[in-house]
Parts: structure tokens; C-alpha cells; sequence
């Protein structure tokens, strides 16, 4: 009796294991995390309008919505500060690692003054948008832009002003010292300060009314300009003459810097363009995709690193090859 | 009372057939009207969401096809390929079912250009009617979509090697074979060595499974060969094999009938449904024959092993269909179409059970020579010597002897509780990307993947409408700043792939105002900035219906959508309840957000009518049963005994459905109740069995083990059959019906564990009053062991 139990009881068991290993789910298979669909980082979502290096493997980028964002290995992970405000923000630069400043819509000036990590509002004179941001040490920071706006802070907390109210937008302003100083902006404007703002005076540009967007200058005599649909103009007299170069694109230019032998310019569509020759001759580059690309910084350990729309953050070591940090196997360049 | 029943079905038989037969031609004719096709407007439940698609019917975006056309060396921009997406987005437009007015690509003349002249704004089309065909028109359009950044990543990747078309189908009833073949079509048109087209789409899907059908009606042909040799295996003998099969194709006939006479279609994702059905009908024939024969070889004539026989079976015949009817019933209380019509036309079907099994079968058994009486006593004399015969009569009965109760009871405790555990996890709605009812490795659950990747989150989008009621009222900067910090807001979300609002379009044109200047993707500071630039929008040439999709007709209402990574149940669960919490602490004057349209409104809104109503469902169909059972025995013991089991196999296949990741949705959640609740009719069989056998014989033991190797026997077998006859779903391309299937086995077989070990174990420990009472009142001091 007891032994027809006991074998009755051993069927049951392997019926229920043979059961268990033919099915899936038993036998742990389907037991996996459901399917996730990896989209990576999303910094696609935003757009970037300035971009600032700082040492060797920190990045602090700053865009749409009030966006803040730091990078401190060399672009693979990125954070999001809280910036404490909602509107656009164009332009960051630093005097040094730990203290930055920012600008942007409504009259927006951020400052930090632990690298990036915590930012504050500066009281701000006018509430109109500032589009760019010179920042020579931390007593010496100009900042533009619309409606002629010409802001000077020279404690890097408090501003003034520097000109009269003008129905013209400032788009870019570049200072080489606390002295010399140029914008350039809307309708072709370009003026100069050799008096670290008090005066400024226009210079003549040849293009007339072309809007100029950037504006950098080497030392106090050399200097390029870039603008709408891929003029771009030289001086080696300070800007006293400005002469036009030959440009090998036809799209708006948003930025350019010329690095001992290297000069690199960005703009709409995606175009790149690159001078070998410390920026007399200028030649097509490629870029991986065709998001407009507006600032561009470098880092001390020879990248350059550019930033623009659709969450664009690239980095080349040789002029050539950009990589996204976002992925980080080499991206090819368009065929 | 059943005998009187009995009595006159067997004196009136010929008239029984007669009408039998009359009803069949009636019900043939009237089930040769059922069409088999899914039907969209049946799958849209009745909540505040769908309440707002109605009324905005305008934005669109519920019932979407997407296609997107890629190439794998160089990009899109050449004149071949540019002409395949024209070509194709015309193919869509002049698709039936599809509103040729909601069909976008780059290749639309509604995907236009905005030109900044010194005359205005004009509108061209982007690229219509002809692909560009020189270099120089091929760069301005390059120029032309780079710039704007509601096309560029939007209708071409960022890659520029896919471009994306889609089509909206009006709701209502679709030829969905034609619009699979349409679809398929196009893809074979224009893919190459190149170049490949995905699809992906909820009106494709269906004309997927559709295309499958073929193969789901072999697979249930199979299924049903199956059960037949099963049951030539068990039975050995034709006329308990026939005889049930008719009955199956009965009931088949009656319940299509039935089906056709309430006009209503059938969905083929819910044929497994009425397979169970049959299947049960198949169950309650083999037992209501085999008892036939048990009391012909008792009483020696048929009709009287036919009376004695619906006199005993007609109750528990009844209780255990009419507690499979309800819970199939219950499901139409859930408030979406397409459950109502499943509720009604299979309650009904299961009710034909009890009229041909309980009414035809005696009838039928009546009219065909019976069999001498000594071969049928020589047939269960053999029965019994089976190996099977003995497992259940000695083994199954011996395993529960003595203290083995309640180490089975406790067992059951046990695993109840850890089932209970896991089943928190189950979730209602999808648990996967893609589609649950096909296969991960699917072409289409692949192409969802893969149009994933070239643009993420626009197969998925949500919609909230920004309401404000008034005429012209959505250009106030207000109402424009809100949905801004609304789209800022839902960027961080993680589910978030992108946002999109006219709030984009006011922003571009600012940008081309400024000379593409980016950092002019900005809003326009003063209201009037922002209505000037509407009124530019709507002035320059636009045509009508250009911005539907954006604005209704007074421009009172606008909506944000918001693209999502995928519509599983934690994405929709985490993105609302964000929304819901972020809008609660908007400080709204004059304008209202509301949730929610478009693909991932619709999902939301059937995710939580299922929720809602499921939990009611369960406790009502547990209360029934409980309820028809305790009336049925006379006994709130006899309920008690019946529902434990019961309510160990809900918390299975609860558990299961976590476990194999398979969410609760309006395809699941019928089979899931409906597989529950068919359960009971075992344990009803058997504990009627135990009781009649302890009126006879007196002593609890020997009841069981009577009842045991009879009903018992029975029960397990046709359950066994069942589980066979479904495993041929395995097979099936569609993985809903290979869950489904998978499913239906592991409950029936622990609803023929519970009724086998638990149930016996039950009685045993409470020793019942309502059986041991029965001994007493039919006196049966005559019988004792």
C-alpha cells in the first residue's frame, strides 16, 4: 500500500519536471528583462549655442530651456545643472577653471564660481537678449546683443552700459585684452574699442549691409570675420581694412577662430570649413551630419570641439575625423 | 425534477431531433453571414481620452501607418530614391481607407517650404510633384529640409539615409487583407540591393494576422484531429468519439448562428475562445457517453441509462456551463466594443452546450442501435484493468489518504501565496516594444526596431491638447510660454524622444525672419509677434487643412505631442502620471491641458479600461461561481470547496503571464478569465460524483475513491486532451496564440491537480455536512462497507 503512494507520488514529480524543463518560462528562459529599446543619451533633444573648454577633459555646453550641461571625462558622461532659469542661453565663457559666466534671452547673466557645478542669476541692467560673451579675465567681461547692447562688467557681478539704445543686433563681440575690443552684427556692422568700451567706433565693411555673425581676432591686428551666406572677411591693421577672402561655401558662417596655423569656421547645414594656412585660404570640411553648428572651443589637450543644433557635440583631434562622445566608435564622414 | 425532465426527453425524442434539426439548418444558415475580420472601432474603449479624440478629430494620429524607406550606401538625395518617396506617399494617399489629407512625407505638396522674400512668406512645396533632378535643385532641397528642423529628423533621419512617409486611416470599418496587400506592395515595389522599406502600424498589423489566418484555421483543424485520436485513445469506443464530435460541431454551428443573428464579427485573435468552448462541449459529451454506457450496463436498456443518466447529469451539467457562460459574460462589462460582443456572442455559444449535450446527446443515443449489452459490460471491465484505470482508482486516491490532506492543503497554501507574489507584477498593457502578438524576431516587430532607430519615438506619440476655448485664443503669449515649459518639462523625461507643437513652427519661421540665425529659434517676445507670425503661416499661400494637424479650424485649441520611446504598460504608467502631476501644479487661466490623444492616448485609455474593470471582473466571477455553486449544492461548504481551487489556478496564471512577460490586454485578458472559470465544472463533477456515491455507499474513503476513478478519470482526460489538442498553438507565427496556448495547458492542468488532490483533500478535512447528511437521508444503514 505504502509503496504504490510512494511511486504514484514519483510520477506526479517527474511529470511536473519534464514539464518544467520542456517549458520556456519554467526553465528560467523567458525569465530576461523585457526588450529595451537603447536610444542612447538624448542630448538630441536640445540645442547647443555655446560651448566652452575647460582643462583637459572637462566640457560645459549651454543651450535651449535654460540647459546647462558639464561633461568631466572628456565628453563620454554628461550632467545637467540647474541653471534656475528657462530661457535660452547663448554664449558661456569661463576667466578660469572655477569661475564662468553665461547669457541669454530676457537679459540673462548666470555666473558660477565653482567650475560649473552650481550657477546664480546676476542682477542685469536690461532685459534684452544677450547673444555673446567676451570674457578677458574676471574683471574685464563684455557682453552684446539685440537692440545695441553693449554690457561691461569689471568686478564680473555688476554691469553697465555702453551705448545708446540702437535698432541693430549685435551678434558677436571678441576682446583680445581689457583694452581692444570688436562687434560685429546686423546690417554689417562692425565697430572697435581701443579703450576697453568707452568709445567705439565703426569700421568700414566692405560687404555693406551682409549681417556678420563672429568675429575673432588673433591679436590686436588680425582678426577674421564671417557672415551671412559664407562671407568672410581679414584685416592685419586692427580692422582699419577689411578685406574679403575667397570662401568656399555659400552658407551663413556663426563662428571662426584662427589657432596658430589653423583657422576653423561652423555654420548653417552643417558646414565646416578649415584653413591650413593661418586662415588665408580656406577649404571645404566634412562633418558627420547636417545640424547647424554655432560655437566651437578648444581644448588643451588639441581637440577642437564644436557645438550646434540637434543636440550636436562633436570633437576632432586632427581637423578631419569627428567623433560624437555620445558613441564612441569613429563616425564615418558622409560618402 | 430531473426526472420528470428526463423522462420526457426520452418519451418525445423523435420530436426533439426534429427540432434539432430544424434549429441546425437555421443556425448553418444564419453562421454562413459571420465574417472573420478584426474591426477597429471595436477596439476603442468608451473613456474621457477617446471622448477628446472625437472631439478633435482634426489632429489625428490614433490609427497611423508609418513607412520609412532606407538606403545603406550614400543617402536618400538622389533623383531614384526621392522619386520612390513621392511615389509611395501618392500610393497612400490614393489607398482606400486612408484620408488623403493626412498622408506626410517630404514628398507631400502639403510639406511645404517656408520662403522669407521681401514680398512675405511664401509656401512651395517641398518636393512635389517631381523629384528635383539636377544637382543644384538637389542641394536647395538638402538646403530646404536642413533648415528646418521639423523636417530635418522629423521626414529624414539625421543620417539622411531614411526618409519617413505616413498615412492616417480613417476609424472605421477597413479591408485590412487589401490594405496588408497594398502595404506589401509598395514595399516590394521599391525595395532593391539598396534598398529596404519598413512598416509598422496598428491597421498593418492587423492585416498581418490576417494574412496568417490560413494558418490559424490548419493549426485549430490540427487541434482538433488531435483531441479526436486523444479521445479514440481514451475511450476505445467510435460512438463516444462521434457522437461528442457532433456535438462540438453543434454547438459550433449554433453558437456561429447565434453570432450571425446578432451581427456581430468574429476577431480572429479571438478564435482560441470558442476552440475552448468546443472543447468543453467535446468534454461534456465523452462524460455525459461514458455515463450512458456505466448505466446501460447497470439497467440493461438505453432508455433507461439515458434517463438515469440526465437525471444525474443535468444539474451539474448545467451548473458547470451556465458558471463557464458567466465568466465569459462578465467580460462584456468592460466598456470597450469589441469585449461586449466577445461577452455576448460566446456566452451564448457556450450556452448551446447544455442543449446539445444535455438534450441532443440522449437523443441521439436513443436512435443509434445500441450495442449488446455484454460487450459494453466487457468494454468497462477492460477500461478498468487499464493502467490507467488503476493510477486513478489506487494511486491518485492513495495520494491523498490520511495526513497526506493536509500536507496537500498546505502545499496549496504555499504556492497560492507565492503565485500571489509574483502575479503583483502583472501588468495591463504591453510589456514589450512592438506588438505582443507576433514573435520578437517577426519582420514586423523588427522594422518597429529598426524605424525606432532612424527616428526615435515617432511611432508612439502622445497628445495633450492645449484647450482655450476661445476663438484666436492659442496665439497668446501665455498660452504659447505654457507649452513651452510643457515641452521643456517632458524633454527630461526619459521615455521623451522628441516634442512638437505649432509652438516649432512659430519658432522656425522667427528663425527665418532673422536670417536662419539659430539662436532666433525663439519665440517672438510680444503677442502680437506671435500672432503676426500665425497669420503669416496661414496668409502665404497655405491651403486648407495645411495645418490641421497643428491648429482647429477658430484656433481655439492646439495640441503638444510628445514622442515616446515605446507603448508598453511602464512607459504610458510613467510619462501620464508625470504629465498628470506636472499639470496639476500649472497655474492655468483661460486655458486648459488635457490628456490625451494619439497612438499612445489610445493605449492608455484601453490599458486602463481593462484595469479598471479587471479586478471587478474577477471578484464578480468569483462570486457568482460561488454563489451558483453554493446554491447548486444547497451548501456554502460545497462553494468554499469549489472556489479555493478556483482561486490557486486565477493566481497561476497571473503569476504566468508575469513571468513570460505577457501583459493583460483585451486579447489576453478573455482567455485568461474565461480559462479560469472553466475550471470548475471539474471540480463540480466531482464532488457531485462524491455525493452520490456516499449516498450509496456510506463511507467517505470509498466515495472518493469511487468518484475518483470515474468522474475523476473522466475529467482529467478530456482536461489532458484539451492540453494536447492546444499544443499544436505552439507552432503558430502568431505569439499570442502560442501564449494563449501555452497559457490555456498550464491552467487546465492545474485545474485538474486542484479538482484531483486539492479538492479530495478539502473534503476530507471538512468533512461536509451537505454530504455526510445525504448518507443519512436515504437511509443507507443498508450499505455499509
Amino acid at each position: 500500500m505504502k509503496r504504490s503512494g510512494f511511486t504514484a507520488w514519483l510520477w506526479l514529480v517527474i511529470f511536473i519536471l519534464v514539464l518544467g524543463i520542456g517549458h520556456p518560462v519554467l526553465s528560467g528562459q523567458d525569465i530576461k528583462s523585457p526588450v529595451q529599446l537603447d536610444f542612447g543619451p538624448r542630448l538630441y533633444l536640445y540645442n547647443f549655442y555655446g560651448i566652452i573648454a575647460l582643462g583637459e577633459n572637462k566640457v560645459c555646453a549651454v543651450g535651449n530651456s535654460g540647459t546647462i550641461i558639464i561633461s568631466e571625462d572628456g565628453g563620454k558622461n554628461w550632467q545637467i545643472q540647474k541653471s534656475g532659469v528657462d530661457t535660452e542661453l547663448f554664449d558661456v565663457r569661463f576667466s578660469d577653471s572655477q569661475k564662468g559666466w553665461a547669457v541669454g534671452r530676457e537679459g540673462t547673466i548666470l555666473r558660477t564660481d565653482d567650475g560649473g557645478k552650481s550657477w546664480y542669476s546676476l542682477k542685469s541692467p536690461l532685459e534684452t537678449t544677450l547673444l555673446s560673451l567676451s570674457v578677458v579675465d574676471e574683471n574685464n567681461i563684455w557682453a552684446v546683443g539685440e537692440w545695441g547692447t553693449i554690457l561691461h562688467s569689471a568686478d564680473g557681478k555688476t554691469w553697465e552700459i555702453q551705448n545708446e539704445k540702437v535698432d541693430k543686433i549685435y551678434q558677436k563681440v571678441f576682446f583680445t585684452d581689457s583694452m581692444h575690443g570688436w562687434i560685429a552684427g546686423e546690417f554689417g556692422v562692425i565697430l572697435h574699442t581701443e579703450d576697453g568700451g568707452t568709445n567705439w567706433k565703426p569700421q568700414i565693411n566692405p560687404l555693406e549691409n551682409v549681417t556678420l555673425f563672429s568675429i575673432f581676432f588673433k591679436d590686436t591686428q588680425t582678426g577674421w570675420i564671417t557672415g551671412m551666406d559664407g562671407h568672410i572677411l581679414s584685416t592685419d591693421n586692427g580692422g582699419a581694412k577689411w578685406t574679403e577672402l575667397k570662401s568656399p561655401t555659400t552658407k551663413t558662417m556663426f563662428d571662426i577662430n584662427v589657432i596658430g596655423n589653423t583657422g576653423w569656421a561652423f555654420g548653417l547645414e552643417g558646414t565646416y570649413i578649415l584653413s591650413k594656412d593661418g586662415g588665408i585660404t580656406w577649404d571645404q570640411g566634412r562633418m558627420p551630419n547636417f545640424s547647424w553648428l554655432t560655437s566651437s572651443t578648444f581644448s588643451k589637450d588639441g581637440k577642437c570641439w564644436v557645438a550646434g543644433g540637434n543636440g550636436t557635440i562633436w570633437f576632432t583631434e586632427d581637423g578631419q575625423n569627428w567623433q560624437s562622445p555620445l558613441k564612441l566608435s569613429l563616425l564615418s564622414s558622409r560618402k | 425534477m430531473t426526472k420528470r425532465i428526463a423522462e420526457f426527453i426520452v418519451k418525445h425524442r423523435l420530436l426533439v431531433l426534429l427540432a434539432f434539426i430544424a434549429f441546425t439548418l437555421f443556425f448553418a444558415y444564419e453562421a454562413s453571414k459571420v465574417p472573420f475580420r478584426t474591426n477597429f472601432p471595436d477596439l476603442i474603449p468608451k473613456h474621457a481620452y477617446t471622448d477628446l479624440a472625437k472631439k478633435f478629430e482634426g489632429f489625428g494620429g490614433s490609427n497611423r501607418v508609418t513607412i520609412t524607406l532606407a538606403v545603406k550606401e550614400g543617402d536618400i538625395f538622389n533623383t531614384p530614391t526621392l522619386a520612390k518617396i513621392i511615389d509611395i506617399s501618392n500610393t497612400l494617399q490614393f489607398m482606400p481607407g486612408v484620408d488623403r489629407n493626412k498622408v506626410y512625407s517630404i514628398g507631400v505638396s502639403k510639406i511645404k517650404n517656408f520662403k522669407v522674400t521681401t514680398e512675405g512668406l511664401e509656401f512651395p512645396s517641398l518636393m512635389y510633384p517631381d523629384p528635383p533632378k539636377t544637382r543644384e535643385e538637389i542641394e536647395q532641397l538638402k538646403q530646404n529640409i536642413f533648415r528646418n528642423n521639423l523636417y530635418y529628423g522629423r521626414f529624414v533621419s539625421i543620417d539622411t539615409k531614411a526618409a519617413l512617409i505616413s498615412g492616417e486611416f480613417f476609424v472605421r470599418d477597413l479591408n485590412y487583407k487589401a490594405t496588408y496587400k497594398a502595404l506589401e506592395e509598395i514595399r516590394t515595389k521599391n525595395t532593391d540591393k539598396n534598398t529596404t522599406v519598413y512598416i509598422e502600424g496598428d491597421t498593418y498589423l492587423y492585416g498581418v494576422i490576417s494574412h496568417y489566418l490560413n494558418q490559424t484555421i490548419l493549426i485549430f483543424a490540427l487541434t482538433l484531429v488531435g483531441m479526436i485520436i486523444a479521445a479514440f485513445w481514451f475511450t476505445r469506443m467510435a460512438r463516444l468519439v462521434f457522437v461528442p464530435l457532433i456535438s462540438m460541431l453543434l454547438c459550433g454551428i449554433w453558437g456561429l448562428g447565434g453570432i450571425g443573428l446578432l451581427g456581430f464579427n468574429i476577431d480572429p485573435l479571438v478564435l482560441v475562445i470558442p476552440l475552448l468552448i468546443s472543447a468543453r462541449a467535446l468534454s461534456h459529451s465523452i462524460q455525459f457517453g461514458w455515463r450512458v454506457q456505466e448505466e446501460y450496463v447497470i439497467h440493461g436498456n438505453i432508455k433507461s441509462a439515458c434517463e438515469k443518466t440526465i437525471s444525474s447529469l443535468l444539474y451539474p451539467g448545467l451548473a458547470g456551463i451556465i458558471t463557464d457562460g458567466i465568466g465569459i459574460l462578465l467580460i462584456a462589462i468592460i466598456p470597450v466594443p469589441l469585449m461586449f460582443k466577445i461577452g455576448l456572442s460566446f456566452f451564448m455559444w457556450a450556452l448551446t452546450v447544455i442543449f446539445v449535450v444535455l438534450i441532443f446527446n440522449p437523443v441521439i443515443y436513443l436512435f443509434i442501435p445500441a450495442l449488446a449489452v455484454k460487450k459494453v459490460d466487457m468494454w468497462q471491465k477492460m477500461q478498468e484493468k487499464r493502467w490507467l484505470d488503476r493510477v486513478f482508482s489506487q494511486q491518485v486516491f492513495k495520494m491523498g489518504k490520511g495526513r497526506n490532506a493536509w500536507a496537500i492543503v498546505g502545499l496549496g497554501i504555499a504556492l497560492a501565496v507565492a503565485a500571489g507574489l509574483i502575479s503583483l507584477n502583472a501588468k495591463v498593457g504591453d510589456i514589450q516594444p512592438g506588438s505582443p502578438l507576433l514573435q520578437e524576431t517577426s519582420r514586423y516587430n523588427q522594422d518597429v526596431m529598426k524605424i525606432n532607430s532612424f527616428f526615435p519615438g515617432l511611432i508612439d506619440p502622445l497628445m495633450i491638447v492645449v484647450d482655450t476655448k476661445n476663438p484666436d485664443g492659442i496665439s497668446q503669449p501665455e498660452v504659447m510660454k505654457a507649452m513651452i515649459d510643457f515641452q521643456s518639462y517632458l524633454m527630461t523625461r526619459p521615455e521623451v524622444m522628441g516634442t512638437v507643437s505649432i509652438v516649432d513652427l512659430v519658432k522656425n519661421l522667427n528663425m527665418k525672419l532673422y536670417e536662419n540665425n539659430p539662436k532666433y529659434y525663439v519665440l517672438p517676445n510680444t503677442s502680437q509677434g506671435i500672432y503676426s507670425n500665425l497669420f503669416l503661416l496661414q496668409g502665404g499661400g497655405a491651403e486648407p487643412g495645411d495645418f490641421d494637424q497643428y491648429y482647429n479650424d477658430d484656433l481655439s485649441a492646439t495640441n503638444v505631442v510628445a514622442f515616446l520611446k515605446d507603448h508598453t504598460a511602464n512607459t504610458i504608467e510613467e510619462v501620464l502620471s508625470s504629465c498628470k502631476q506636472y499639470l496639476s501644479q500649472m497655474k492655468i487661466k483661460g486655458y486648459e491641458f488635457k490628456l490625451a490623444m494619439g497612438r499612445v492616448g489610445l493605449v492608455a485609455a484601453t490599458n486602463e479600461s481593462v484595469e479598471l474593470h479587471q479586478f471587478m471582473i474577477s471578484v464578480l466571477a468569483f462570486g457568482s461561481t460561488f454563489l451558483f455553486c453554493s446554491l447548486f449544492f444547497q451548501s456554502w461548504m460545497a462553494g468554499l470547496i469549489l472556489i479555493l481551487p478556483l482561486g490557486l489556478a486565477n493566481l497561476f496564471t497571473l503569476a504566468y503571464m508575469s513571468l513570460a512577460s505577457v501583459g493583460l490586454s483585451l486579447q489576453t485578458l478573455p482567455v485568461s478569465t474565461i480559462a479560469v472559470g472553466v475550471g470548475v465544472d471539474y471540480g463540480i463533477y466531482l464532488l457531485s460524483r462524491i455525493k452520490e456515491e456516499f449516498e450509496i455507499l456510506g463511507d467517505m474513503e470509498a466515495a472518493i475513491q469511487r468518484a475518483i476513478s470515474t468522474s475523476g478519470q473522466a475529467v482529467t482526460v478530456t482536461g489532458l486532451i484539451m492540453v494536447l489538442g492546444v499544443g499544436f498553438w505552439n507552432f503558430s507565427t502568431i505569439k499570442f496564440q502560442s501564449d494563449m496556448g501555452l497559457l490555456l495547458s498550464i491552467v487546465t492542468f492545474l485545474h485538474i491537480l486542484g479538482t484531483l488532490f486539492i479538492l479530495p483533500a478539502l473534503v476530507r478535512i471538512f468533512k461536509p455536512g451537505f454530504i455526510l447528511k445525504s448518507y443519512s437521508i436515504k437511509g443507507g444503514d443498508q450499505n455499509l462497507k
